[in-house]
């Protein structure tokens, strides 16, 4: 979705060191306000690194654990763990936004094939997929609209 | 660009002062930002004036865009011209004093318009009174916003000269065809990424128009409770006619129901509407302008999302609106038009 969630941060941030820090007097709510900003920047740090680092080490660490585990420096016990661990593969980590390029130009194409005159069965499957799409997105859309905006 | 851009107050009293030049030492004594005020701001201003004997004052109303630029594709310009065709008919709305563009006067570059105070309320307040015996207050007031859009949709619309700067739609069968394929074009033009549910939600209302209306009419769009000013449990002043448009009637009645019908009934409602209106609404058109309504909000809200992107306006209300309401809107369409039943 455009914007990203980092830049949906941001303009947070914005507003609320424009329109609303100026307006508070007390120091608890200063202080909250300064602290809520601190940590939506952090957020917006993690939701960019997060991801990349946390697949990184994973890797390092399996490498390390699994050499040294082959090497006969633990107890067995514990390289009996390291190997069941090491059983599964690593999660690949694909930031959002390769992710959302990706998925864009799959919505495109899909844009282009739902303007070209199609059978209804053809049409229905198309729609079909379109529902499930919108499915996941409104799971993180619809919740987070709980309350009056105005 | 600002967040928030007060009004330049010195510049607005040297505005009053040509616009009013036998009012001396005159003054803004309040000026006040109404809320929310999205799409547009409107500012109300109190001007004071030295009068035999004492301080005279008059109370306006400014509106502008905001400064990242409005967010539908209206200019204010067309705004302005609705208030000043609709005044001094059945229709009751506030003078529009004066619509301003001239360089030397813009704020920020701004146009703005000028219009008359009109004294009142947004909200009726029986509807506040839930009981059975203020219901028939709360009726009251049902019928008078019924009463007002048939008295909208009576206008000769095209003798008065809307048809001048409002889409003419080629003939009643197509106004919905039409009124879809708007927003599609919007889409074309402002969507921040591909779209193809919200697409295809709009390739469904044309395959499924609604009955074709007895005629076209002038339609306010925004109507209802909190739209318009009540006094004494009457309309004095219709306001917000961003929307105004030509079309199907039924738009207006799709919209009333969500906002004032409730406090009656939306069959009652409609019946009422017809029994006072020039041509019948039937409930298979306000139910598919329901739909569009909808859809028309999830097109503009989103395509709003291009001054978020531009960094031309990063209110977070207009982040909340453009990325979670379309959403929202296609999950209930694409429901309603049963695309995950293949």
């Amino acid at each position: 979705m455009n914007p990203s969630a980092q830049d949906i941060l941001r303009g947070c941030v914005e507003n609320l060191e424009e329109l609303v820090a100026p307006e508070l007097t007390s120091p608890h709510a200063k202080s909250a306000m300064m602290c809520a900003r601190m940590l939506i920047n952090h957020v917006i740090l993690r939701l960019e690194q997060e991801g990349a680092a946390l697949a990184a080490d994973c890797r390092e660490k399996r490498k390390l654990l699994c050499t040294l585990a082959d090497a006969g420096e633990f107890p067995a016990s514990l390289a009996a763990e390291i190997g069941t661990l090491a059983a599964d593969p690593e999660p690949d980590h694909t930031a959002i936004a390769v992710l959302t390029a990706r998925d864009d130009a799959w919505k495109r194409l899909f844009e282009k094939a739902l303007a070209e005159p199609l059978s209804p069965a053809v049409r229905d499957g198309l729609r079909a997929q379109l529902a499930a799409q919108i499915g996941r997105e409104n799971s993180y859309c619809a919740p987070a609209l709980d309350g009056p905006m105005f | 660009m600002p967040l928030y851009q007060p009004l330049n107050e010195p510049q607005m009293t040297a505005y009053f002062g040509q616009l009013f030049p036998d009012r001396p030492g005159l003054r803004l004594e309040t000026v006040k930002r109404s809320y929310p005020g999205m799409s547009r701001e409107t500012w109300w201003i109190t001007l004071a004036w030295d009068a035999a004997g004492g301080t005279a004052q008059e109370k306006f109303v400014v509106r502008l865009d905001p400064p990242g630029g409005c967010m539908s594709d209206s200019p204010l310009k067309d705004e302005s011209e609705v208030y000043r065709l609709l005044h001094g008919t059945a229709v009751p709305v506030p003078r529009l004093i004066v619509h301003e563009d001239r360089p030397e006067w813009l704020l920020e570059g701004r146009e703005f318009t000028v219009r008359e105070w009109i004294e009142g309320e947004i909200e009726p307040a029986c509807l506040r009174d839930d009981s059975e015996a203020g219901r028939a207050a709360r009726i009251a007031i049902v019928k008078e916003q019924m009463d007002k859009l048939a008295a909208i949709h009576a206008l000769d619309w095209r003798a008065m000269g809307f048809g001048h700067f409002l889409t003419v739609p080629s003939d009643p069968e197509n106004c919905g065809r039409e009124d879809v394929v708007r927003h599609l074009d919007m889409l074309d033009r402002h969507a921040q990424e591909p779209l193809p549910g919200l697409r295809e939600i709009g390739r469904w209302l044309l395959e499924n128009p609604p009955p074709a209306p007895a005629r076209i009419v002038l339609r306010k769009e925004n109507n209802g409770i909190g739209e318009e000013i009540w006094r004494d449990g009457r309309i004095v002043g219709m306001c917000d006619w961003e929307g105004a448009s030509l079309g199907d009637p039924a738009l207006d009645l799709a919209v009333a129901m969500g906002t004032t019908a409730r406090y009656w009934g939306e069959e009652e409602a409609l019946a009422y509407y017809n029994s006072v209106a020039p041509h019948p609404v039937t409930m298979e058109a306000v139910a598919w302008y329901r739909r569009f309504w909808g859809y028309k909000g999830a097109c503009a809200l989103h395509s709003a999302l291009r001054n978020y992107n531009d960094h031309r306006d990063r209110r977070v209300q207009l982040l909340t609106l453009g990325c979670l309401y379309p959403v929202i809107v296609q999950a209930n369409l694409s429901a309603a038009a049963a695309f995950g039943r293949a």
